[in-house]
């Protein structure tokens, strides 16, 4: 019997020595996604469904499962090069109707190049997807290539939210670059009522009983559930549960400096030196200068963090998950010490810094997984400020600025500094601001050697932040005017024939539609 | 703090500063379940119930049938539930109001966070006195219905568990089954479901249709709600088997080091092989192995020859500064951490390591995953398997660090009913113990100036669900009410030595807890929350 186990030297996660066919083996917990999964938002043009595909998205990369999004409208505006009206949405627009067919088609073979060669785990289908037909046909897709779906209905009957979110983000769309945003506004409201003659909502008391869905009601308000297939859909479901789009504002910062900050030591429990306590008198007035409405204040459990929030005078909380990153038998050494004691080690770590893992410690990849709690529950929350560490700061960092594994380790989160996050849109927008007091630099640039991509190995079912994925820019499509592939244009992706299970894939629409 | 090796400022200002778990608790909710009878209502309030004091909620289940059958001693038949008995509603009424006056005291006076109101709760009318109650109180209120028009579920259901009712002593099967359905039809006559469009929707509730396969959400107000109706969404009532085990015997556990990373043992390697075995016998559907990524789970699962994976939180609990040393080396390197441990086991965490409190938080996916999995073998560590443990058979705080946990034996878990059977099996490969038992302790042990502190709000700490008050407050005119604070896993009642020593060999969990007390007294004073007319029942 082979008892014999070897330990990978950069995670640490013992191995048999034999080299069996492997049995599957993750070193991360739950099966986060067995076969390839397709989202399908559900919805009339301005309910957030492009809000909630990027924001899933980016949520999904960061604990480690490569997520894309596939935003139909993207494909045809890289169709339709000039978009005139609402006209073109016209349910009795015959031509445009076939194009915008055509789109879906095109972004679902993306889906099914992304699933089956590019290691992609979950696609997520932005379009509008209001008509059973449509639907039956990403279902037949799915079928046919093994994939699980699950619909996301964002429902919304609200008109105040449905205009701010027009205005927030539909007017800036390149549809009405040259449009002034009254005509803008009206026109989208016609292009809103073009899709609801045809609307079928999801139906999950008879005709879309069996089929696995979410439908968000009201931004959030209410939710209705229907068949969670797996462990993926569940997280899926409890993040859709949690978010807001209330407008609030998240500071992120370290501790003030430490004793062992002055000293190189990485890790350890020491107090803050004389600047870090400069520091934290000075967040104090840095907060209260914001003036804000119910802060919130998360610490670590470690001595730094918490006399940094004991100066702040406001009640905070303190959690375990927040506290550094666990450098095992490291903790406490300078890095010439690490360097000199585990030559090794110190190499091991430059040279994939995200999947390290110190001796009986941490990396980055565990630390993501423990961060996790705390990311669903900034999502849930309003205003707060989180004094945490630089890896720590890192992590949650990545989630926000939807940073990949890559980068993630060697992102710059001084000392002394305040990141201010605002949701805006689709992203968030990130102010640094430095309360000019001076303190030791520990940021370790990337050793240039090590500068290169990710590791292609452990995509899958690793929990392994990958940026997300730009959604495809040039479509592979035939643009109408020209009719010719553009699809060669495209690093990677050989033009492929239209699958031809597909009904409709007649690509011989040479009309002109402008 | 010594214990929780938490930072807290010196001068203990009024402010709060709270462990993570403060979320779940800041205002006491009140879990209403709605539904008609032999819906599963029971079982998910037991369910749920045992899940928050896991995760260091204190929760307690009022099951409102229990108060009737207090109060009315033998059932006679479904014309009681009748609507048009206006006696009986009126009986029915006031038991509601009895208990709703015991969640009050639970929620006020007994440091409960969340009381679940376990009754059928069907007409407006009574959520409305809920509501109102929650209102007066400052309770947060949060609805869980559970419709379910399956004809098979819900007799499936009442065969299991409401034919072993108190209510039917002679337990012929046919009579239960056409009286319960009768009595079901008493509740349909009135039945107002939840109506998320207009009457009720501004409320906050989960809605569970036919055993899971659809949920309807409506307002989650915080933290704690989001987290039960994940916890709702994940749990399934499809049979199945957990098993749990340790490791095989390690070397370290031969020279009595604690924690690091050695290899089997002989008798070890010779266990996982017994457990392939034990395996194949079973001849188990689809079992999941998962491992921590430990080298010892890891080596016994390879011996499997099956798929498994490993979990970096499944690791035993990290002994910090102890790491890889015997008890008497760390008695005597570090003799007050050694004392402050064995003081408060459950609380103490390891100089730089983890307490039982840390490892119930970092288990708690592990939970939730075992709750969506079928069957399941989890090959992990003593204090590891401990706390899963304590999950399954609702063990307080206090009894979780002390659970046996032999090597060499696995534990079978099946769900029956309303709690899990558990078998105990040994597989007779011989390893050595690694039980310590709870000293015999005296408070003056401690190192001077730390008497223990309780963290009992607030705190991320597993109680056994206390039992449905077992004498709810009938009393008779002139007699006091009942002490009700027996239920509580008391940290506070255990100073001084108190040694538990637990069995869980071949232990069922009793399934239900239909108190059957041996309570002469007819004649009733039911207190609600306004003066009530003295009320006798004479059946």
């Amino acid at each position: 019997m082979p008892m014999e186990l070897t330990q990978s030297r950069i995670q640490k996660i013992w191995l048999p020595n034999d080299n069996r066919p492997a049995l599957p083996r993750r070193s991360c917990g739950p099966q986060l996604a067995n076969s390839p999964t397709v989202i399908v938002m559900v919805g009339l043009p301005a309910r957030g469904k492009t809000y909630i595909s990027k924001k899933l998205t980016r949520y999904l990369n960061w604990i480690g499962v490569p997520t894309k999004v596939f935003n139909v409208g993207e494909y045809r505006r890289e169709a339709v090069k000039h978009y005139s009206s609402y006209d073109f949405f016209r349910p009795d627009n015959e031509e445009a109707m076939k194009v915008r067919r055509q789109c879906a088609l095109a972004a679902l073979r993306d889906v099914k190049l992304y699933l089956t060669e590019e290691a992609g785990q979950i696609a997520v289908f932005d379009a509008t997807n209001t008509t059973r037909e449509r639907r039956g046909m990403i279902l037949n897709f799915a079928k046919e290539n093994g994939f699980k779906v699950f619909f996301i209905e964002s429902v919304c009957n609200d008109p105040t939210v449905v205009a701010s979110n027009v205005r927030e983000v539909k007017l800036s769309s390149p549809d009405y670059r040259d449009c002034n945003s009254t005509d803008a506004m009206e026109d989208f409201m016609k292009r809103i009522n073009c899709y609801q003659a045809s609307y079928q909502p999801l139906d999950p008391d008879d005709y879309d009983r069996e089929l696995s869905l979410i439908k968000v009601i009201d931004v959030g308000r209410r939710f209705l559930v229907n068949r969670v297939q797996d462990h993926i859909q569940s997280r899926i479901v409890y993040y859709l549960m949690n978010i807001h789009v209330q407008p609030r504002t998240i500071y992120l910062c370290r501790h003030g400096e430490s004793e062992f900050n002055l000293k190189g030591k990485i890790g350890g429990d020491s107090g803050l030196s004389n600047r870090g306590k400069k520091f934290a008198r000075a967040l104090n007035k840095f907060v209260e200068e914001q003036n804000l409405k119910d802060l919130k204040v998360w610490t670590s459990q470690l001595k730094r963090t918490i006399q940094t929030a004991e100066a702040l005078q406001l009640p905070y909380e303190q959690w375990k998950a927040l506290n550094e990153i666990d450098a095992g038998v490291c903790e406490e050494m300078t890095y010439e010490e690490i360097r000199e004691q585990h030559p090794e080690e110190f190499a091991l770590r430059d040279q994939d810094k995200y999947y390290y893992r110190y001796p009986s410690g941490e990396s980055y990849q565990d630390l993501v997984q423990r961060l996790e709690p705390v990311i669903m529950e900034l999502e849930r929350q309003e205003n707060v400020l989180v004094i945490c560490h630089q890896a720590v700061m890192r992590c949650l960092l990545a989630y926000f600025l939807d940073k990949s594994a890559d980068e993630m380790p060697y992102l710059k989160c001084p000392l002394h500094t305040v990141l201010k996050l605002t949701p805006v849109a689709y992203g968030c927008r990130v102010e640094s601001i430095s309360l000019n007091i001076e303190a030791v630099n520990t940021h370790r640039d990337r050793p240039e050697e090590g500068k290169k991509g990710p590791n292609p190995l452990m995509r899958r079912n690793s929990v392994t932040p990958l940026a997300s994925p730009e959604p495809t820019k040039k479509p592979r499509i035939n643009s109408f005017e020209e009719h010719v592939a553009v699809s060669s244009a495209l690093p990677g992706c050989v033009p492929q024939e239209v699958p031809s299970q597909l009904p409709g894939q007649n690509m011989n629409t040479s009309q002109k539609l402008s | 703090m010594f214990y929780l090796k938490q930072r807290l400022p010196l001068a203990a200002p009024a402010r709060s500063v709270n462990t993570w778990a403060s979320y779940m608790t800041n205002s006491p909710t009140l879990i209403v379940m709605i539904g008609l009878p032999a819906r599963g209502k029971t079982y998910v309030s037991k369910k749920l119930t045992r899940y928050l004091n896991w995760i260091g909620v204190p929760t307690k289940v009022f099951n409102l049938g229990v108060y009737r059958r207090e109060a009315v001693k033998s059932y006679k038949s479904y014309d009681f539930f009748r609507h048009d008995n206006k006696e009986a509603m009126e009986i029915r009424k006031r038991c509601a109001l009895v208990a709703l006056q015991d969640v009050k005291a639970y929620l006020l006076e007994e440091c409960g966070q969340i009381a679940v109101f376990d009754a059928t709760n069907t007409t407006r009318e009574r959520r409305d006195l809920i509501l109102s109650f929650a209102k007066e109180n400052a309770f947060k209120v949060f609805f869980v219905e559970s419709v379910c028009d399956d004809p098979e579920v819900i007799a499936a259901n009442i065969l299991e568990v409401k034919v072993s009712s108190p209510d039917y002593p002679e337990r012929n099967r046919e009579n239960v089954m056409d009286d319960f359905l009768k009595r079901i039809e008493c509740y349909k006559v009135t039945y107002q479901p939840l109506d998320p469009d207009a009457y009720d929707k501004d409320l906050s509730f989960i809605k569970v249709i036919n055993v899971g396969q659809r949920f309807l959400v409506n307002r989650v107000q915080d933290y704690i709600q989001s987290k039960i109706v994940y916890y709702l969404m994940n749990i399934h009532v499809q049979p199945r088997t957990i098993y749990l085990c340790r490791h095989g015997e390690s070397e370290y556990n031969l020279v009595g080091k604690i924690g690091g990373d050695s290899g089997l043992s002989p008798r070890g390697k010779q266990f996982a092989q017994a457990l392939k075995k034990f395996i194949e016998e079973q001849e188990i559907v689809d079992l999941k192995v998962w491992t921590s990524q430990l080298k010892r789970t890891i080596q016994t699962a390879e011996s499997l020859g099956v798929m498994y994976e490993q979990w970096k939180i499944l690791n035993e609990i990290d002994a910090g500064v102890c790491e890889e040393m015997t008890y008497g080396e760390i008695e005597v390197k570090y003799p007050d951490e050694f004392a402050l441990r064995d003081q408060e086991k459950y609380l103490y965490r390891y100089p730089g390591g983890e307490s039982y409190q840390d490892l119930v938080q970092r288990l708690e996916p592990v939970i939730m995953e075992l709750e969506r999995q079928g069957n399941v073998l989890v090959i992990s560590h003593q204090a590891v398997m401990r706390c899963l443990l304590a999950y399954f058979l609702d063990k307080s705080a206090d009894e979780l660090p002390y659970l046996r946990c032999p090597l060499h034996t696995i534990l079978k878990l099946t769900p029956v009913a309303y709690g899990c059977k558990v078998e105990t099996i040994t597989l007779n490969v011989e390893a050595v113990n690694t039980h310590r038992d709870k000293p015999c302790l005296n408070s003056n042990t401690l190192p001077a100036g730390h008497s223990p502190v309780r963290m009992r709000r607030n705190s991320f700490m597993p109680r056994a669900s206390a039992d449905t008050v077992k004498r709810p407050w009938h009393y008779s005119v002139g007699s006091k009410p009942l002490d009700l604070v027996g239920a509580f896993p008391s940290l506070e009642a255990r100073d001084g030595a108190d040694q538990q020593q637990l069995q869980v060999e071949a232990q069922v969990v009793p399934s239900l807890c239909f108190p059957c007390p041996p309570s002469p007294a007819v004649s009733v004073v039911l207190t609600g929350m306004q003066p009530v007319p003295r009320v006798f029942v004479s059946v």
